[in-house]
């Protein structure tokens, strides 16, 4: 009875591993179908965070820069599902974290031992794993977004790129002031962390900036959903229950900052028949134009999405880097102004936006005379808020 | 008011089922001798069982057979590992946890073209019910109390308990030992596969079952090893979550409070100051005939 059992196992896992080789040969032999013979000038490699590609949100937004890169400078993506080609001039290859993301630094290692020029790690969370894989590394250019060091920290070989987060969603901050019906709106961020508070203190200062009602307390209602990273961005069934508190507390509007999650804020939205404001990419418009009905209905709830542009970073460097041969040890910061942050103006949400564009415009030309100066910190906006008054 | 009392009662089912399942799941496998940790595991791929296959069979009923499949087929191995080839029940446990992941990644990335989520499911719903809803309040009105009838007062479950306290005694009275064991670790796996259909039947992402297993588990020490006390006791992690999402309580009570609450009540009552934890006697000791 034993030896039956042990011969089966054995066949079993032979088979698997059997099917887990043609599985791999398969893609294998395509990609090297789709590629043109000569090497590339330039190498990519690009780690995404927890999330992934697919989130609808920040990291295909990063995404979207090395299709961006691809098609304007001419190169492709390896082992790309979508078989993203233009020309062999530059070659990128992105890979994802395991769960939890303790490998973060491997990968970053692998893709710089293998010859890859320009390593990007896309998130705060690389902050530690660059550092660390740039010192081993001095030839090797890095970027990392989201996140720096102090100057005399800073490696030689480390490009930061920022973001005014605080700027975007100021603007749908006032969106949703002018839009709520009852006074009361709702931010759910991923983890109580600085960057996050970008976003919150940036949308209550333009809720409050445009809707004077919005200035009282608990007009506003924040919530965050863990101080666990690993149960914070992808976590949509408790970013629906968060969505459905706020709603069902008297919120028209809730705003997320909190990757995956914010699937279930959408889905919330939904059922409620309220509104939702999407992060990073234009979620509206990508759920608007999904093929799922599901996600086609998920999007007629999304007044706009504060815009982040991970891709024109990620586009910005990859072609630095392949213009000059090289980065420079310097931080890149995308408010307003460089086009870097901004909220969704699409196809699907004109008629909404139309009455209120003029005004919510005209806010991001103060911004960026410095008329408006947007709070990043909780000590700021207090400060904001004293100076509008009751 | 009204508004809020419903909130809080909803949330805390819809937040504690796919706990309380998990816990009652456990229960099932402890019950017959088993240490099963990877709950976690059967959570994650039973969710990804159904969503994707809900999501290619175009019906929630195609979503329900593919979760319970996959949560039944992750058991079995579980099964065959400990029960019939005597494994480590803690290696076995963490190595099903690691291999749900990654199967799960490599399959979103093979079905769905790409590897930490799925596509959106829209197929949710079942009898013009919304399935998470159904199958979080069945947890509570039809499961538990099944599960408690079943091991309490039946033959089925005499046998099942005996092999877990005594399994010398079980075999010496004609009761297959491993048999019963399997039957332990099945039932169990197929309740907790419904734990992860009511996790998230919209998306799937990998990580989503956030040790919600794990906590099932501490649910199944608060209650006991007993299957009404294991699910009331995984609501406590439920009811802290939804609580803590109401203003006027954010405004008296921390929220670090209410969020450790439960993890300290499990302390509290495995250090014995409340009740006392009394496993099941043979619980994941491999059983070997005539040793």
């Amino acid at each position: 009875m034993k030896k039956v059992f042990t011969i089966i196992t054995v066949l079993a896992l032979v088979l698997t591993l059997g099917l887990m080789g043609c599985g791999q040969s398969q893609t294998s032999n395509q990609n090297s179908g789709g590629q043109a013979s000569g090497e590339p000038k330039l190498k990519v490699g690009v780690v995404f965070d927890i999330g992934g590609r697919g989130d609808k949100s920040f990291n295909d937004s990063a995404y979207r820069g090395l299709v961006k890169a691809a098609k304007e400078l001419g190169g492709y993506i390896k082992d790309d599902p979508d078989n993203v080609n233009y020309g062999t001039n530059i070659e990128m290859k992105y890979l994802e974290p395991k769960q939890g993301g303790s490998d973060r630094e491997q990968l970053l290692r692998k893709l710089a031992e293998n010859g890859y020029d320009l390593v990007i790690g896309v998130g705060f969370a690389f902050t530690d794993a660059i550092k660390n894989v740039a010192k081993d590394f001095p030839n090797v250019h890095f970027a990392i977004i989201d996140s720096c060091y102090s100057p005399d920290e800073h490696p030689a070989n480390v490009t930061c790129l920022l973001f005014k987060e605080q700027e975007g969603s100021f603007l749908v901050g006032a969106i949703a002031g002018y839009k709520t019906e009852t006074n009361k709106i709702g931010f759910i961020g991923g983890m109580d962390i600085p960057l996050i508070r970008k976003f919150m203190v940036g949308y209550e200062a333009g809720a409050m900036y445009v809707n004077p009602e919005l200035r009282k307390d608990g007009a506003i209602m924040t919530a965050f959903v863990s101080d666990d990273p690993g149960q914070a961005w992808n976590n949509p069934p408790k970013g629906k229950e968060i969505a459905i508190s706020q709603y069902d507390q008297g919120a028209d509007i809730i705003y997320h900052a909190a990757g995956g999650t914010g699937m279930g804020v959408f889905e919330a939205a939904l059922e409620k028949n309220k509104w939702a404001i999407g992060v990073d990419s234009d979620q509206g418009l990508i759920l608007a134009t999904s093929d799922q009905e599901k996600d086609r209905e998920m999007a007629k709830h999304i007044i706009t999405s504060m815009l982040k542009r991970v891709d024109t970073a990620v586009y910005t460097i990859i072609k630095e880097m392949y213009d000059n041969g090289k980065v420079d040890a310097k931080v890149m910061e995308f408010g307003l102004k460089e086009n870097g942050v901004g909220y969704a103006y699409n196809d699907y949400n004109k008629d909404l936006l139309d009455p209120i564009k003029p005004q919510v415009d005209e806010l991001k030309q103060k911004i960026i005379n410095g008329e408006i100066k947007v709070p990043a910190t909780d000590d700021e906006l207090q400060q904001f808020k004293a100076s509008l008054g009751q | 008011m009204w508004q809020t009392i419903w909130f809080i009662i909803r949330s805390t089912i819809i937040s504690s089922a796919p706990i309380g399942y998990a816990a009652l799941g456990g229960v099932f496998n402890e019950r017959s001798g088993v240490v099963n940790i990877a709950l976690e595991g059967i959570l994650l791929v039973s969710s990804f069982g159904y969503v994707a296959g809900a999501f290619f069979g175009h019906s929630a009923w195609w979503g329900l057979f593919w979760g319970i499949m996959a949560g039944l087929l992750l058991s079995l191995i579980h099964a065959v590992a400990t029960v019939t080839f005597k494994i480590n029940h803690i290696v076995s446990g963490v190595a099903l946890n690691t291999i749900a992941i990654g199967v799960t990644r490599m399959l979103s990335l093979v079905m769905f073209g790409q590897e930490t989520q799925s596509k959106t499911n829209s197929y949710t719903q079942i009898f013009g019910m919304d399935i998470q809803w159904l199958v979080a309040l069945m947890l509570f009105l039809v499961i538990a109390p099944l599960s408690y009838w079943l091991l309490f007062k039946t033959s089925l479950g005499l046998r099942l308990r005996s092999v877990g306290e005594n399994p010398e005694a079980a075999d010496s009275l004609g009761i297959s030992v491993e048999k019963m064991r399997y039957t332990g670790v099945l039932i169990g796996g197929v309740i907790a596969s419904l734990g992860g259909i009511a996790l998230y039947p919209t998306i799937w992402q990998s990580g989503i079952s956030g040790g919600r297993g794990f906590i099932g588990l501490a649910s199944m020490i608060l209650g006991n090893w007993m299957p009404i006390r294991s699910v009331l006791a995984s609501t406590m992690f439920g009811f802290a979550d939804a609580i803590r999402l109401l203003d006027f309580v954010k405004a008296y009570i921390p929220d670090e409070f209410l969020t450790a609450l439960p993890y300290v009540l499990v302390l509290v009552v495995l250090a014995g100051l409340i009740g006392k934890a009394r496993p099941p006697r043979a619980d994941g000791v491999p059983y070997v005939r005539g040793e």
